[in-house]
C-alpha cells in the first residue's frame, strides 16, 4: 500500500523525469519519426524494444533474417550437453506485441545518401535514423585454402543454431580417447572468452563420457581473456585434458585438410577427430557493402550517439562496431542498443544526448558450478570515444575460492535469464 | 528526506540535459543521468530491476538501502563478487540518482 502510494507519487512528481521504464521521459516525449533496425540479435532487439519503451511516438521497423533468434551466449552449454537448443531460442512475439514492426525480410542494401534500406523482397524502406546491428561475418579468405563450406565438416559454431548442434553431435560421436581441436582466431573477434568457455564445457562433457579424450586449443594468439582464471580452473577440474598451444609455438595455420581432419601449422601438424575452426571475422556484409567500415573491417562510431563516422543518420552497435574499449559481447551489444535508443529518441526530439556510464560483464562457465567473470565501466571521453574508466572492472579474484566460483556460476545463469527476458521476454 | 533527494536529482538531471541541449561542452556538471546508467544495471538485475535468479531485485527497494549498498561496494566496505568492480567511478550524486530511480519503480502487484 505504502509502496503503491510512493510509486504513484513518484510518477506524478518525478517519475517521468526520471525516465521510468514504464513511462516516456520528457526529453523524448516530442520524438517522432521512423527508425529502421537491421538485425534482431543482442544489439538490434535491445534497441528496437527500448525505442518503443522510451519514445512511443517513434515507429520502429526491425529487419530480421530468421523467424527466431538463437543466442550465442549459453550455446557452449548446448555443446556441452547441459542445455537444449530450444532453451536458447526466442521468438519476436513480445517485440511485435509492443508495436515493433518485425519483418523477416533481411536488408540487402543500405543507402545512407537516400536514407533508404532495400529488403530481400525488393521492398524499400525510408528512415529518419537507421540502427545497424548485424553482427559478424567470417573472413574465409583469411584461412589457407578453404571456403565457407568447410564449416559443414569443421564447424565454427560461432553463429548459433545448426552449427552448434553439428559441433555437439560430432563431440558426442567421437571415439574413446579422441581429440577435439579448437582453433580460435587472433583479436579482434566476437566474444573473447568464448573459445575458452567452450573448451571448458567440452572438457566437462568429456570428463563424464569420454574421460581419456583431449582438447587442444591451437590459438591464433599468445594470450587470451581471463587466461589465468581459466587455466587454474582447468587444472583443478580437468587435469591434463586441455592443452593450450599459443601462436608463438605453432606459427600459424598453413594448411587445412578437412577430409583428413588435420591442420598443418608452420611448426607442427595436428590431427583430430573433431575440429572447431573459428575463422577470423569482420563486421557483417551489409555493413561492409554500405561502406560503414571505411577502409577497415569494422565500423567506427561516435561513442555518445553510436552514429557512424562514415554515414550520417546511421548508427552502428554491437559486434560490427569498434566501440572504444568495450568488448564484442552480447552484454555490450544490448547495453549499446539501449543507450543508442535513448540517444536517437533525444536527437529526434531536437535535443543533445546525455553522457552516461555503460557497463559490461562477461561471465564464463568453467563448469556448471564454477563461474568466472570480467567486467568494465565505460564512458565517452572528450573525443566521444567510449573509454574504460580507470580503477574499475577487471576479472574475478584469483586463487582458491569455491564459494565465489559457485556464486558467479549462479550469477551467470541469472544474467542469461535477465538479458533474454529483457530482449525477448513477454 | 528521500523526497528532497529525489527532487534535487530531477533538477540536476534536467539541468544536465539543458546544459547539453544548449550546446555545452558536453561535460556533465554533477552526476550522470540514472536513466542511462540503469540500462546497464537491468541487463543483470532484470527488466525494470525485478531481479533474476540469484541476482537481487532493485525495484521498489528503499532508496536508502540501495544507496548504502552501492556506497559500500564503491568504497570497499561491503563484500561483493562483482559490484565493487562496477561502482568505482560513481559519485555520491550518481549513487543517489540510481537508488532513487530503482526505488521509484516500485514492486509489481502481488
Ligand atoms: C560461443 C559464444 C558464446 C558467447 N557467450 C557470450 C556470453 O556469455 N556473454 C556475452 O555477453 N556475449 C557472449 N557472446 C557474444 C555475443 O553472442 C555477441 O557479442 C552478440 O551476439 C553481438 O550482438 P550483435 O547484435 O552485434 O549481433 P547478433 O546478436 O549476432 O545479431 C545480429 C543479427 O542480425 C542478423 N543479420 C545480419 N545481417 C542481416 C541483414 N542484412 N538483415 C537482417 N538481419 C541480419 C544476424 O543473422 C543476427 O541474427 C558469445 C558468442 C559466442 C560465439
Amino acid at each position: 500500500m505504502t509502496r503503491d502510494l510512493t510509486r504513484r507519487q513518484a510518477i506524478g512528481i518525478t517519475g517521468a523525469a526520471l525516465g521510468s521504464p514504464f513511462l516516456a521521459a520528457p526529453l523524448y516525449a516530442q520524438s517522432s519519426g521512423h527508425v529502421v533496425v537491421i538485425g534482431g540479435g543482442f544489439g538490434g532487439a535491445s534497441a528496437a524494444r527500448t525505442l518503443r519503451r522510451v519514445a512511443p511516438g517513434i515507429s520502429v521497423t526491425l529487419l530480421v533474417d530468421a523467424a527466431e533468434f538463437t543466442t550465442c551466449p549459453f550455446s557452449n552449454l548446448v555443446i556441452g550437453g547441459l542445455r537444449d537448443i530450444s532453451d536458447i531460442r526466442f521468438s519476436y512475439d513480445a517485440l511485435r506485441s509492443e508495436g515493433v514492426d518485425v519483418r523477416v525480410d533481411p536488408a540487402t542494401a543500405l543507402d545512407p545518401a537516400a536514407r533508404e534500406v532495400v529488403l530481400q523482397s525488393g521492398d524499400r524502406l525510408s528512415y529518419d535514423r537507421a540502427i545497424v546491428s548485424p553482427g559478424i561475418d567470417f573472413r574465409w579468405d583469411a584461412l589457407p585454402g578453404v571456403s565457407a563450406d568447410v564449416a559443414e565438416t569443421l564447424p565454427h559454431a560461432w553463429k548459433a543454431g545448426a552449427q552448434t548442434l553439428l559441433l555437439r553431435d560430432q563431440i558426442q560421436a567421437m571415439p574413446e580417447g579422441g581429440t577435439v581441436i579448437i582453433a580460435p582466431p587472433d583479436n579482434p573477434f566476437r566474444c573473447p572468452p568464448g573459445p575458452y568457455e567452450r573448451a571448458s564445457l567440452i572438457a566437462h562433457y568429456l570428463s563424464q563420457h569420454n574421460p581419456t579424450a583431449k582438447v587442444l586449443i591451437v590459438d591464433g594468439k599468445d594470450k587470451f581473456s581471463k587466461q589465468g582464471l581459466f587455466m587454474a580452473g582447468w587444472q583443478a577440474l580437468y587435469p591434463g585434458m586441455i592443452s593450450f598451444i599459443p601462436f608463438a609455438e605453432h606459427g600459424g595455420l598453413k594448411e587445412i585438410d578437412a577430409g583428413a581432419k588435420r591442420i598443418d601449422t608452420y611448426f607442427e601438424s595436428f590431427s583430430a577427430d573433431v575440429i572447431n575452426l573459428i575463422p577470423p571475422q569482420s563486421a557483417a556484409s551489409i555493413a561492409l557493402e554500405a561502406g560503414l567500415t571505411g577502409t577497415g573491417m569494422w565500423c567506427e562510431i561516435d561513442g555518445l550517439t553510436f552514429e557512424s563516422r562514415e554515414a550520417e543518420n546511421v548508427h552502428v552497435i554491437g559486434d560490427a562496431a569498434i566501440v572504444g574499449d568495450m568488448p564484442k559481447s552480447g552484454f555490450s551489444a544490448a547495453t549499446q542498443g539501449k543507450v543508442c535508443a535513448h540517444a536517437i529518441a533525444t536527437l529526434l526530439a531536437g535535443n543533445a544526448p546525455e553522457r552516461g556510464y555503460l557497463m559490461n560483464t562477461c561471465y564464463s562457465l568453467v563448469a556448471p558450478d564454477y563461474g568466472i567473470s570480467v567486467a568494465g565501466v565505460y564512458q565517452s571521453d572528450d573525443d566521444n570515444r567510449l573509454s574504460s574508466l580507470p580503477g574499475t572492472g577487471g576479472t574475478s579474484e584469483a586463487g582458491d575460492h569455491p564459494q565465489l566460483r559457485r556464486d558467479e556460476a549462479d550469477y551467470a545463469r541469472g544474467w542469461y535469464a535477465s538479458i533474454t527476458q529483457e530482449l525477448f521476454g513477454a | 528526506m528521500i523526497d528532497h533527494r529525489r527532487n534535487r536529482f530531477v533538477c540536476m538531471a534536467l539541468g544536465a540535459g539543458l546544459a547539453l541541449a544548449t550546446g555545452g561542452s558536453g561535460a556533465v556538471a554533477e552526476g550522470v543521468p540514472s536513466t542511462i546508467t540503469a540500462e546497464s544495471c537491468t541487463t543483470c538485475h532484470g527488466p525494470g530491476g525485478i531481479g533474476s535468479g540469484a541476482i537481487p531485485r532493485l525495484a521498489g527497494e528503499p532508496a536508502a538501502d540501495l544507496s548504502a549498498a552501492l556506497t559500500g561496494f564503491r568504497d570497499g566496505t561491503r563484500e561483493s563478487t562483482i559490484m565493487s568492480r562496477l561502482t568505482g567511478p560513481l559519485t555520491d550524486e550518481d549513487i543517489a540518482g540510481i537508488a532513487d530511480y530503482f526505488s521509484s519503480l516500485g514492486a509489481p502487484a502481488q
